[in-house]
């Protein structure tokens, strides 16, 4: 029996999200983002290579496509409105979203072993909520530059030390993002992030390796919006 | 509240715990040193740690194929702090397998290349710190198969000193030796009435191995039945953890420091455990390993650790290398109650054995 009941209120949860996203789907309104918001935004934060070796993180991003969606909330359920399939909403929110391009670089020390730089570009599909909560998925392709402590090798010559030791990597990366606007300025946007992420490096040994990154920071604006002279 | 209260003190006892384990005794000899070593497109972490008056060098050939080494350095501090108060200690990452990386073609992992790795790091230790040094081999595991090819490759007595194999395999996948060690502790077990589902499970499917002709998949599910086997055993009260209630602090700093605060890099080593080492790239190799009959080339002192409930590579094997081993000067000594890795549920005990076996023949 209790089984059924659960099985019941997730039935009925899954109608009410499925109804309430379609029904946003089909009443939202689509508008170019023209605002006075600087498009250029540069992110500085700290880098942490697979969780716990410690570095930095510098980016810079711009919109390739901006757009302003209204749509309503999330319906509440109204047994007597019917021309809402049974659901009425409470007025409507705006959400702010966009597609970028986003290059970074990355530094990071791994301890007794390593420095290691990543220059990667991404691109990237934000979404502002009506909060200003920020959530974004990215994918991009880049390149890891190790440099090692002394390194040597055996020579005809006997030992040598290597110069600049070190080896180039390809890296593909997964990344997720989540911030908040902390700024009052909707002009100066001054954003909070979190962004994990994964990466595949290759051709690493004979085969490949992966890593994850943490990454806490802050994102600002530096170039004002060209829409703005208009 | 209350839980701000808990992640302070939990932050606290985290902090006391890791400073304990960074306090060493002062000594001026002291040496820690680390560099790469480059071979043929691999590039392998060396820490070279501890005592330089000593002139004594232990180099540990870790596990696998495809473990690492600082396992055995910040995790396992109970033991290597006391090493290196007497000895000066080298880890390194082989090939393929810990922090190491590079860039080369599946045919350079071979055991050969291994053995070419560690003689490069030999001449490269004689270098830097004098070809006056002494060295012995420590190997685990793996890293008992891997000096074992070392010393039957090489003019091994000329150039090392003494030979340490714990848990070792000169015959890596002694697959007789292992359905007989499964049937006849899995009996001892079920007779006890521990576990016995398990090992019921286990010596049905021994029975249906057949020896004469053994697939990957067989050695694979052994292996895989060795390590739950001692954890089982472990539950059952069978294999003991002997640490010293004094060493405990040292023991989770160690753990603490080994995670947060040394080189090991726990997904670069997992990956590479499973997919550039042992994965793909040696396990073709390394399963039909077997110097049983060259054993007795070795000339060296040698000094055999087991652990008499070892389900991976099972004392018979050790015994059998003592029987085997070239040398007079050979020990052996069986922890009774531990599993392939003695150094970790008898960290004292196998220390002392190892200083006392090294001071011998130093």
């Amino acid at each position: 029996m209790t089984r059924k009941i659960i099985f019941f209120i997730f039935f009925l949860t899954h109608c009410y999200l499925l109804k309430s996203q379609l029904f946003n789907l089909f009443n939202q309104k689509v508008y170019d983002d023209t605002s006075s918001i600087e498009k250029l935004n540069a992110d500085l934060s700290l880098y942490f290579h697979t969780g716990i070796k410690g570095g930095y993180n510098f980016s810079l991003e711009y919109p390739l496509n901006r757009k302003i969606v209204e749509m309503p909330k999330w319906p509440v359920f109204n047994l007597f409105n019917f021309d809402l399939f049974g659901y009425a909403t409470k007025g409507t929110k705006v959400l702010r979203k966009q597609t970028l391009i986003q290059g970074n670089v990355d530094l990071y020390f791994h301890l007794k072993n390593h420095t290691g730089a990543i220059i990667n570009v991404q691109l990237i599909r934000r979404r502002t909520g009506p909060k200003n909560g920020i959530m974004d998925f990215g994918a991009g392709i880049g390149l890891l530059r190790t440099f090692l402590p002394t390194t040597y090798k055996f020579t005809e010559e006997g030992i040598e030390k290597v110069f600049l030791p070190g080896r180039t990597y390809i890296t593909n990366h997964l990344s997720f993002c989540y911030g908040k606007q902390i700024s009052f300025l909707t002009t100066k946007p001054f954003i909070a992030f979190v962004r994990p992420s994964v990466y595949l490096i290759y051709p690493y040994n004979h085969l490949f390796n992966v890593g994850y990154a943490v990454e806490w920071g802050v994102r600002l604006n530096i170039i004002k919006n060209p829409y703005e002279k208009n | 509240m209350r839980r701000i209260k808990y992640i302070i003190k939990s932050g606290f006892l985290f902090f006391i715990l890791f400073f304990y384990s960074c306090l060493k005794d002062e000594n001026t000899n002291r040496i820690e040193d680390y560099f790469y070593l480059r071979n043929e497109g691999a590039d392998l972490p060396v820490y070279v740690e501890g005592n330089l008056s000593s002139n004594t060098f232990i180099i540990i050939l870790h596990g696998g194929p495809g473990g690492n080494s600082h396992s055995y350095n910040a995790g396992l501090k109970d033991v290597s702090d006391r090493l290196e108060e007497n000895f000066v200690m080298v880890y390194y990452d082989q090939r393929g397998a810990g922090t190491s990386m590079g860039h080369y073609k599946a045919r350079d992992l071979t055991v050969e290349k291994h053995v070419e790795d560690l003689n490069l790091l030999i001449s490269l230790l004689n270098d830097k710190y004098g070809s006056t040094i002494k060295i012995f081999l420590l190997g685990h595991s793996w890293g008992g198969t891997l000096g074992t090819a070392y010393l039957l490759q090489r003019n091994a007595e000329e150039i090392i000193s003494g030979w340490i194999e714990v848990d070792g395999g000169h015959n890596f996948f002694g697959i007789n030796e292992i359905i007989e060690s499964f049937k006849t502790i899995g009996k001892e077990q079920i007779d006890n009435s521990n576990s016995v589902d398990f090992w019921e499970e286990v010596i049905a499917y021994c029975e249906e191995v057949d020896t004469n002709n053994v697939t990957s998949e067989n050695i694979s599910k052994l292996n895989r039945y060795g390590y739950k086997a001692e954890n089982k055993l472990t539950n059952d009260g069978v294999i003991e953890y002997n640490i010293d209630s004094t060493d405990l602090f040292q023991y989770l700093g160690g753990v603490i420091e080994h995670y947060f605060f040394s080189p090991y890099d726990p997904l670069t080593s997992t990956v590479n455990l499973y997919f550039s080492s042992s994965g793909f790239g040696m396990f073709n190799e390394v399963k039909d390993l077997d110097y049983t009959d060259k054993l007795e080339n070795i000339q060296i002192p040698t000094l055999i650790l087991w652990g008499r409930y070892d389900m991976v590579i099972p004392v018979e094997l050790g015994e059998q290398a003592y029987e085997n081993i070239g040398t007079a000067n050979k020990e052996i000594f069986i922890f009774e109650n531990a599993g392939h890795s003695p150094m970790v549920t008898n960290p004292l005990e196998f220390a002392r054995r190892i200083i006392i076996f090294v001071n011998r023949y130093n």
